[in-house]
């Protein structure tokens, strides 16, 4: 379980700052797969200074300029048109400049999203996105979004994670979005939230295999392979096994040297039942 | 410091319980293990009734508690006729991250292996010996109760730290929080460090002589060695 020891101005920009930070971790669980395999560089930047400030988040050569309200009455009209003029003066300034970038407004009620895209101004109309993203009471909660859960899936270090293994993912990117937030004044660098992510391996997030894991490593697969109905799976940089109704992650990654010294257990026993396997876990 | 008991502990249990705060030179990891495994026998006895009115019980515990406190309860849910109880045993980790800047923390009990029984169940019978801080019971609940929706969770422990409660609790949102029913017999208000005061004597997979928080997971129960040789629980 999260505990937030941040310091915040009252309740309602807890509420506020909480809506903020769960939906910027949602994103950056939706891209990370792209970071981790493809590269693509992302970076957040809370209160960018410009009009549409909430959150910009740069990817690749594209921008995306977001609103978050978790505010059950907003209007494009109240005080002033505010909402209305900052898209508009956000629309102009990113025109001018001919990026290639994406206007966005999240909300947290789907009868705010139905009112806002009803009553969109004609100026905006087709140039902003209006989403919907629910304010949860605890980041952990994230693991249970219908839309994260594909990403969760490949990000998790488990082909097949329980709720556990996903609340440990989501509350790890959490803890990594808020310590980039404070230790580089708003700017944060999803790359290094995944490195931050691989040096604490019990928050399961997905590794590369690294190459040549063991010298013994093909003895070491002829051993398991001799064992009754096991399975195992090396694919996203952990041991992962399956035995009948037993089944478990080993916490070491491949390349560390809790689970190399597992190889050498392994190869030197040579199990040739379950029960000889698990006790050199 | 100071200990409540449960209206319903017994001077039985109240005597199990104060075995378990003896020390380690009065105390064998064999007598600790026996006490524990009487306490959950004595769960059964009082609660009877209540258990009587389930029909498919999944019994999740840790792979410390299966032997003994666990393998108590087991032994009693068997003598109610028309329960069926399956199994969930959890190997935990105990983990905490910590951001550097921030001071914000993540108390994490990460599951390295599990058995679980399959099949659907009406309730969640969860034994745990000590609920302290509820981060290995909130993990354990939360892995299974989102795929097997219980309409009942119980949980287990014969001491419980006072606030150990609302710590499982929060975690889930109320539509889950709501099913739960926590029992225990004694109710402890203090720490030192990682133990709770008396509490169940220090860490119980050291009492229960199953070595050092790395070691214990080790450990197979015998309870899991067996029912895996059972297509259907004993």
């Amino acid at each position: 379980m999260a505990s937030d020891q941040r310091q915040t101005a009252g309740e309602n920009n807890k509420k506020g700052n909480r809506f903020e930070d769960c939906f910027a971790v949602c994103r950056c669980l939706k891209v990370s797969r792209d970071a981790i395999e493809s590269g693509v560089e992302v970076s957040l930047t809370e209160q960018a200074g410009c009009p549409v400030d909430d959150l910009l988040i740069r990817r690749g050569e594209e921008r995306h300029y977001y609103q978050l309200k978790d505010d059950l009455k907003i209007t494009w009209g109240e005080s002033n048109s505010k909402l209305e003029r900052e898209f508009v003066q956000q629309l102009a300034e990113c025109e001018a400049r001919a990026e290639n970038f994406g206007l966005h407004l999240i909300v947290s009620h789907d009868h705010r999203q139905r009112s806002l895209s009803k009553h969109i101004p004609v100026s905006l109309s087709g140039k902003v996105s209006i989403g919907v993203f629910p304010a949860l009471d605890r980041p952990s909660n994230l693991a249970r979004l219908a839309e994260l859960r594909p990403h969760l899936a490949w990000l998790s270090a488990s082909r097949n994670p329980g709720m556990e293994l996903l609340m440990a993912l989501v509350e790890g990117m959490y803890i990594a979005w808020i310590e980039r937030c404070i230790n580089e004044g708003g700017s944060s660098d999803l790359k290094k939230m995944i490195e931050w992510l691989w040096d604490r391996p019990a928050h399961r997030l997905r590794r590369t295999v690294p190459e040549g894991i063991h010298p013994r490593w093909s003895e070491f697969e002829r051993v398991l392979a001799t064992i009754p109905g096991l399975e195992w799976f090396t694919d996203r940089g952990f041991f992962e096994w399956v035995c009948g109704r037993d089944s478990g992650l080993v916490p070491s990654p491949l390349n560390d040297p809790g689970f190399l010294r597992l190889v050498e257990r392994i190869c030197a026993a040579t199990p040739q039942v379950f029960e000889d396997f698990e006790v050199l876990l | 410091m100071s200990r409540v008991y449960h209206s319903n502990t017994s001077e039985d249990v109240r005597g199990l319980l104060d075995r378990l705060i003896e020390p380690g030179d009065r105390m064998t990891p064999s007598n600790y293990r026996e006490a524990m495994f009487s306490l959950g026998a004595k769960f059964v006895e009082s609660y009877r009734p209540m258990l009587a009115e389930i029909q498919k019980l999944l019994l999740i515990c840790t792979n410390e508690d299966a032997d003994f406190l666990a393998e108590g309860v087991l032994n009693g849910l068997e003598a109610i006729p028309g329960l069926h109880t399956s199994l969930a045993c959890f190997w935990n980790e105990r983990i905490v991250t910590r951001g550097t800047a921030s001071g914000m923390k993540v108390d994490m009990a990460p599951i390295v292996r599990r058995y679980l029984e399959p099949g659907e169940v009406d309730a969640f019978l969860v034994v745990k010996s000590i609920i302290s801080s509820g981060c290995v019971v909130r993990t354990n609940i939360a892995e299974l109760v989102y795929d097997l929706n219980p309409s009942r969770i119980l949980v287990f422990a014969p001491v419980i730290l006072e606030g150990g409660q609302a710590q499982v609790s929060e975690e889930f949102d109320s539509n889950i929080s709501d099913r739960f029913e926590f029992y225990w017999f004694a109710q402890d208000d203090e720490k030192d460090g990682e133990n709770v005061v008396p509490g169940i004597g220090g860490q119980v997979y050291e009492r229960l002589g199953l070595g050092t928080k790395e070691e214990k997971n080790r450990y197979t129960p015998n309870l899991v060695k067996q029912r895996r040789l059972h297509p259907t629980p004993h």
